[in-house]
């Protein structure tokens, strides 16, 4: 009788042994990809920490130093986790990843770029804000503001001023207004969602983007000029 | 006196064949349907050929009906330029990549936008639905110089590639489910496993002198034909890597091209404002069709008797192939 227990109570620790192996050793998901600048689009080494979702570490990873390439393992299926640089230089920025629900093994991929803690340095609003000589935001640009509000809401001691550039050289003086325009309309948007009113100064520009000017003649495939948008760091 | 009357009748001989050969070439009547209010940069015709989509610089995507050429549908909401579009294989869905650097998916019956998938970190340029049954993946290119893999289902990148030096400007699944190729602007055309587990190219094809704008398999999935920016077309096995045929198509950027369900017939399309048919077993010129304006996109449908082209004036035209009336013979 005492063997019949005692074989009972064996096979039970050895199911639930393979079972456990089974969702904990196979079923994970590994999170691959590229940490770079996000100014020089160049690789960089940095620590990347994540987080679960109610905000415990689980990890911390360093990006190699030649290619920038991470590489996380051991996420369970279909959670949320947070990536975040680990490096005073960069800015606080917080990168939300789910994981597919999957029964077995998977990867996923993320590229991270992170941005520079300098004063002076200039953050450019990759997408087109604005229609062509318009200084209202497009539909759908909240996709893409919403990240750099998260970013500031991270950096409480970032201010910040917003430069826009004309999508021409016709007018000075039309530009300097209308490009001023633009910069509050972003600083409108930003401060409506929560910022503070004395984090972000603005200023409009009259002569096109030195950095950026007007391209001439046809690329493989062409674009309509619009002038862009920065973000300066003033303080931190 | 012999050798000079030698002379003349070669002259005749060869003026006669030229004359026979402009005479063989295929004819296709133009018609302008509509137009973007900017260039157009995507078109793409649906696998049951009844539909077919355009994108423009005006961050817009259009669907028109086939064979009518009626606008049925404007898609917004890109921010930017939208450079490619891939229609799913069940033609239910629509992939936009776009100079916003995002590729959005749309229901194509409704307009509706069903996905934003966000992870290149510069424009996306070529987007193209993977052939297996149920549309699983998206591959897409990027200025970022990766190709990334979607799961379509669940949004999420699923993986990136990584190899070329420059940026990548088109990629295409092969119909057997097995390969995709991508190219780029340094010059090659690399050839990778759809196994996810593996992150190298198979093949790094070399052969274009410039830019590589655009890659695509036959439908056999036994060739891949590729083109760049000094207007050649280059035919590669698919299996090997060898080119077949190279040839020059157009005396500018060369920025599309589409094979016909044939597997042999390739249309071209270029800013030399031609569009161009090939057979490329030869390669044999079978149409030329000069437009007044210059040709970003081309495709065509399973027959090639439909031709649909997007140029840099914002216009859509489409290309139908002039059937020669039957000749009736006297009944004895």
């Amino acid at each position: 009788m005492k063997k019949i227990f005692i074989t009972i109570f064996i096979t039970i620790i050895a199911v639930m042994t393979f079972s456990q192996i089974d969702v904990f050793a196979f079923n994970v998901v590994s999170v691959g990809g590229a940490t770079y600048d996000a100014i020089t689009k160049k690789p960089i080494s940095v620590y990347i920490e994540i987080f679960d979702e109610a905000g415990k570490r689980l990890q911390k990873v360093k990006s190699n130093a030649k290619d920038g390439y991470y590489f996380i393992t051991g996420l369970k299926p279909g959670q949320t986790y947070e990536l975040r640089c680990a490096e005073f230089e960069y800015m606080k920025q917080s990168v939300i990843v789910s994981t597919p629900a999957s029964e077995k093994y998977q990867e996923i991929s993320k590229d991270l770029l992170f941005t520079p803690k300098k004063v002076g340095i200039q953050i450019p609003v990759d997408v087109k804000l604005f229609e062509f000589s318009k200084s209202s935001l497009k539909n759908g640009t909240d996709l893409f503001l919403n990240q750099n509000l998260e970013c500031l809401k991270l950096n409480p001691t970032v201010k910040i001023k917003i430069v826009s550039y004309p999508d021409n050289d016709n007018d000075p003086a039309k530009n300097a207004q209308l490009t001023l325009e633009r910069s509050n309309a972003i600083r409108n948007y930003l401060i409506g969602k929560g910022l503070e009113q004395d984090r972000v100064v603005t200023e409009g520009a009259s002569n096109v983007d030195p950095k950026n000017p007007v391209p001439v003649g046809k690329a493989s495939k062409g674009k309509r000029y619009v002038g862009k948008s920065y973000f300066f760091i003033e303080a931190y | 006196m012999k050798k000079s009357k030698n002379i003349i009748l070669s002259l005749v001989l060869f003026l006669f064949s030229v004359s026979s050969i402009f005479s063989q070439l295929l004819e296709y009547k133009e018609t302008i349907i509509g137009k973007h209010s900017d260039e157009v940069l995507g078109v793409f015709v649906n696998e049951a050929n009844t539909k077919f989509a355009t994108s423009s610089l005006d961050e817009t995507i259009k669907i028109w009906s086939l064979p009518e050429g009626k606008e049925l549908l404007t898609l917004k909401g890109h921010l930017g330029a939208v450079y490619n579009l891939s229609f799913s294989g069940n033609d239910l869905m629509l992939a936009s990549g776009s100079e916003d650097q995002t590729i959005r998916i749309w229901n194509v019956q409704t307009g509706a936008q069903e996905k934003v998938l966000t992870g290149h970190t510069g424009p996306v340029i070529g987007v193209y639905f993977s052939q297996d049954e149920n549309n699983s993946m998206i591959a897409s290119t990027s200025f970022d110089k990766t190709v990334k893999l979607w799961d379509v289902a669940t949004g999420t990148e699923i993986k990136t590639l990584r190899g070329h030096t420059e940026a990548t400007n088109n990629v295409a699944y092969s119909y057997d489910g097995k390969t995709i190729a991508s190219c780029s602007d340094d010059s090659t055309v690399r050839v990778w496993s759809t196994d996810l587990t593996t992150s190298q190219p198979l093949m790094v094809l070399r052969g274009h002198k410039a830019p590589v704008l655009t890659v695509l398999y036959s439908f056999d999935s036994q060739k891949i034909a590729s083109s760049d920016l000094s207007g050649e077309v280059v035919i590669w096995d698919a299996k090997t890597g060898e080119i077949l045929r190279k040839f020059k198509a157009h005396n500018d950027i060369l920025q599309d091209l589409s094979f016909a369900a044939d597997n042999r017939t390739v249309v071209t399309g270029s800013l030399d404002k031609h569009v161009k048919l090939w057979d490329i077993e030869g390669p044999v010129l079978l149409a030329d069709v000069t437009l007044n304006a210059g040709v970003w996109s081309v495709d065509l449908v399973s027959d090639a008797s439909i031709i649909t082209v997007g140029c840099d004036d914002g216009s859509v035209r489409l290309l139908k192939k002039v059937v020669a009336p039957v000749k009736k013979t006297k009944k004895k």
